[in-house]
């Protein structure tokens, strides 16, 4: 076959699009023309991985170019469940991610005012000597993007080497509300349901989330199945109209803070029409409260019966929900009459909007409170699903455990038992493991910028795969002090230039996605591998290399904490003829599979919560397994897709139809909580009469460091801008394009005015996306947060808004 | 010169669908497989990128009887350069408070 490069591409692009179309209208995927395949294959190298951005953890077929080791092509893996071939814009253009012009290639000193370039061995001392010199003082602050094995290494450098447990991820922004919410309910961590459920349901809520904007792709199954004839009910709830909204039956737009009432009414009906499960209330449940759920709420509280829980929501009756949301209460009447139905199956949905909240942890209980107590729970379709925002916040972060008070496989630094297990498993003394959680995120930050004759005792400051200058709420008072403190050291490896690079005091090049081994677990308990398949530009490498670099230099200068049990290297690794690999140097790093022995470790760990994962060879074979994975007699290994329901779920004992085998109260029963409605910390008012919210649009990803890099996605949204309602914005004599000053009494932040945009807030009320670093809404932010995830609310604080009339001079 | 393979995913009302095909057939960007089921294999071939962009998130997504645009797979090994020119990152619209 022959034909020039333009045509040979066009038939390679019709090939994949004909593929998905088949797959799209018949599930089916027909064979590529073998033709079409050799000729692809000779001229570009393909393989797996899954996808940079978001939770959905689409797979991609990635193109390399072997001549010039560069990504030239990017396709939706035809063979991967989750997408099916499909992917987003973000998805499509990630290869271009690796390619802007501004990549870090060189270790950077900061030395007055400019950071100078430095080679990485002084870079690994100077971090190896701050860490030496004050170890209690040092924090490791990562992400939900680390991979598992990156998370794992810098897991056990500082909890199992250190003995200090400062360690937390940026996911405690995102989703640590959702992991409370879980463990309070179930007993454990994650999603007990699937993508799958959103092939079956009935319904679907979505509860403040916008998944035709954020997990695009997972949306389009919706839209898919209605065009194939089928009736999919779509109820999106909201505090502004999205894209979402735009293919919803209903929208119900609710007050800030709202929700809470909302679920509190729905529950108070199924009570009152006696429309609950009474098989769930009889044999899977339990009910509870926090005894001071205001001044002292728990993630155990205290028990109550069913009929304490019935006179407890008996008040959110739905006149009085209407009074708290603004949803009517015949809306309210239409939501519990679903749950009230046996006969069809409810997933509900949701993100950023139930976990970044002052009542997070409340709110999440409650979802899966009326889930629970209506019976729709465990069967294909009826499912509460939590989504999240990064490519491993449930892997790396919830699983591994990198946050401030766990250890891997949903343990907890607290509990002796859990520490000597994972002692045993590190190989290192009895007593390293510190029984007292570190700093989760928020107090990390304030620690780092108090002075230490302050009480700020966190002095070095690590962060990896993570852009806090630009992230963190509440920035003047969380990031920007620190940086006038002479004794304050910060850390940052990245791959781009970001708000935090720049007021960085070193700064490391990291390796981007695929040029280097990775391993993502994504929102539905997915594993996923992938192979390096290009190089890092200059000296960019690893961050997983640079945790095992210093904590190597740390045992050069005699750290006893990098030492094992038996005096040998915390991260001595072997190959496997047995001779010990120093990948500690980067020469030497790719000798051996290092993801593989780190994985195959951490694997030790997953047994304790049934979150059981195969080996690493296994998931290289596979475009990622949901957990937990067991291996059959014949060898093969399976993966579950609906946890607790005994038709699925090995663990689940025998004859059961449902089993949450990590109940709370031991009985193998959950817990439905009840919680008040509370309002939220800050509401507008005179001086600042607007509510702000903020969040993420469809082309950019978080604060915009690579998707801002790639053409594509920049020109499709160039810069932030602030929704206004139009009867806001003509009350304030605003137009589109305008720049505004929106202003908190924390700081303030310049916008140019979008109205009639493409999402729509309710008058008194604005949103603003945070990806822009021209453009930094988190000066503007409330660092308030639930007090029991710790997750800071960046959905709502009050504003007010000025106009920008010339440089410097502002009317209104 | 990139290359997107999309699927559109069209009305099932016969009529509509006929005229959004024909529509589609019009522009010179654009290469029609053959329909499956509702489902239509597409491909664009745009000069710039931004001509791209605009048929892809505006235009097609606009015409009647397309009801979702699924985007498949980019090749940009023809890009003559991947960072076209684009206003400054840095550039604040003015001073910031420090
Ligand atoms: S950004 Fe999310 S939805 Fe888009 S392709 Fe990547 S994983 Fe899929």
């Amino acid at each position: 076959m022959s034909m020039d490069r333009r045509e040979f591409l066009k038939a390679t692009a019709m090939a994949a699009a004909t593929t998905a179309a088949s797959r799209l209208a018949y599930g089916e995927t027909p064979a590529l023309d073998p033709s079409v395949a050799d000729e692809v294959h000779s001229r570009v190298k393909f393989d797996k991985a899954p996808c940079r951005f978001c939770g959905t953890g689409c797979h991609l077929q990635i193109g390399v170019d072997p001549n010039t080791d560069k990504v030239v092509s990017i396709s939706g893996d035809q063979r991967a469940e989750v997408n099916k071939g499909l992917l987003c814009v973000k998805g499509y253009h990630a290869g271009l991610a690796l390619y802007g012009k501004d990549r870090l290639t060189r270790p950077m000193l900061k030395q007055g005012d400019k950071h100078v370039p430095i080679s990485w061995d002084k870079a690994i001392d100077i971090i190896a000597k701050r860490i030496q010199k004050n170890p209690a003082g040092f924090a490791f602050y990562g992400s939900g993007q680390w991979t598992i094995p990156e998370g794992y290494a810098a897991q056990k450098f500082t909890k199992g080497g250190l003995g200090n447990n400062h360690i937390d991820p940026n996911a405690r922004l995102c989703m640590a509300s959702a992991v409370t919410g879980f463990v309070s309910t179930y007993g454990v961590d994650e999603p007990a349901g699937t993508y799958t459920d959103l092939d079956k349901c009935d319904v679907i809520i979505t509860w403040g989330n916008n998944p035709a904007e954020m997990h695009p792709v997972l949306f389009s199954r919706v839209i898919d199945r209605r065009s194939r004839g089928e009736k999919v009910t779509l109820i999106d709830m909201g505090t502004r109209r999205t894209r979402t909204t735009d293919h919803a039956t209903h929208y119900l737009q609710f007050k800030p803070q709202g929700d809470v009432a909302i679920a509190l009414g729905i529950a108070h009906l199924l009570c009152k029409k006696n429309t609950y499960s009474q098989e769930f209330v009889d044999k899977y449940l339990n009910f509870r409260r926090d005894s001071d759920p205001l001044e002292n709420p728990t993630l155990l509280g205290e028990s109550m019966t069913f009929d304490e829980f019935k006179r407890a929501v008996s008040v959110y009756t739905p006149e009085k929900v209407e009074e708290l949301s603004g949803v009517p209460a015949s809306k309210i009447h239409l939501l519990a009459d679903l749950f009230g139905n046996p006969d069809i199956r409810i997933t509900s949905l949701w993100c950023m909007g139930m976990n970044q909240h002052t009542r997070g942890t409340d709110i999440n209980r409650l979802v899966h409170g009326i889930h629970l107590l209506s019976g729709h729970f465990g069967r294909p379709g009826d499912a509460p699903t939590s989504l999240t925002g990064q490519p491993s916040a449930c892997g790396t972060a919830r699983e591994v455990g990198t946050l401030a008070h766990a250890l891997p496989g949903g343990r907890v630094v607290a509990n002796a038992k859990h520490r000597e297990q994972s002692e045993d498993i590190w190989n290192v003394p009895r007593g390293r493991i510190n029984p007292k959680p570190g700093y989760h995120t928020v107090l990390m930050w304030e620690k780092f910028s108090t002075p230490k004759e302050e009480g700020g005792d966190i002095d070095t400051l690590w962060v990896q795969v993570t852009n806090p200058g630009h992230s963190l709420p509440n920035t003047e008072k969380l990031f920007y002090p620190s940086r006038k403190l002479e004794d304050k050291f910060l850390i940052v490896s990245d791959v781009y230039p970001t708000e935090s690079t720049r007021h960085a005091d070193l700064i490391l090049p990291s390796a981007l996605w695929i040029e280097k081994n990775g391993m993502f677990g994504n929102s539905e308990r997915r594993t996923q591998q992938w192979f390096k398949q290009v190089s890092p530009p200059g000296e960019a490498r690893d961050d997983c290399w640079q945790t095992i670099a210093v904590a190597h230099r740390l045992h050069e200068l005699g750290h006893e904490g990098m030492k094992d049990r038996d005096g040998r290297f915390l991260f001595e690794m072997k190959d496997e003829a047995g001779k010990s690999v120093p990948v500690w140097k980067w020469t030497n790093y790719y000798d051996i599979n290092v993801d593989r022995a780190l994985f195959e470790e951490y694997r030790k760990f997953t047994t304790l919560k049934h979150k059981n994962l195969a080996p690493y060879d296994v998931y290289a074979a596979h475009r990622g397994l949901r957990w937990p994975v067991v291996q059959e007699p014949d060898g093969t290994w399976r993966e579950v897709q609906y946890r607790f329901a005994g038709f699925d779920d090995p663990f689940v004992e025998k004859g059961k139809k449902l089993d949450f085998y990590h109940s709370t109260t031991n009985d193998g029963r959950a817990q439905v909580w009840f919680a008040p409605y509370v309002a939220p910390p800050e509401v507008p008012d005179a001086d600042y009469p607007f509510w702000l919210c903020t969040g993420r649009v469809l082309e950019h990803w978080h604060t915009g460091s690579m998707t801002m890099r790639i053409p594509q996605t920049r020109r499709a949204m160039p810069n932030a801008y602030v929704e206004v309602h139009p009867e806001d914005a003509a009350e304030l004599n605003l137009s589109s394009g305008e720049v505004v000053i929106i202003e908190s009494r924390r700081g303030s932040c310049e916008l140019p005015v979008w109205i009639n945009g493409r999402g729509r807030p309710p008058r008194g009320s604005l949103f603003v996306p945070f990806f822009d670093e021209r453009m930094l809404i988190n000066q503007v932010t409330l660092d308030a947060h639930c007090p029991i995830s710790k997750e800071p609310d960046y959905k709502k604080c009050a504003v007010k808004v000025r106009k920008l009339t010339a440089k410097g001079a502002t009317d209104g | 010169m990139p290359i997107s393979a999309l699927v559109l995913t069209m009305t099932l009302d016969d009529e509509q669908r006929e005229a959004a095909l024909v529509e589609l057939e019009r522009n010179p960007f654009n290469t029609l497989g053959n329909l499956v089921s509702n489902q239509l294999p597409l491909v664009i071939e745009t000069s710039t990128v931004a001509e791209g962009i605009e048929l892809v998130r505006d235009v097609i997504p606009s015409i009647p009887g397309v009801d979702f645009v699924h985007v498949i797979s980019i090749d940009f090994s023809d890009m003559s350069s991947r960072d076209e020119k684009l206003q400054s990152r840095r550039k604040r619209i003015s001073d910031p408070m420090r």
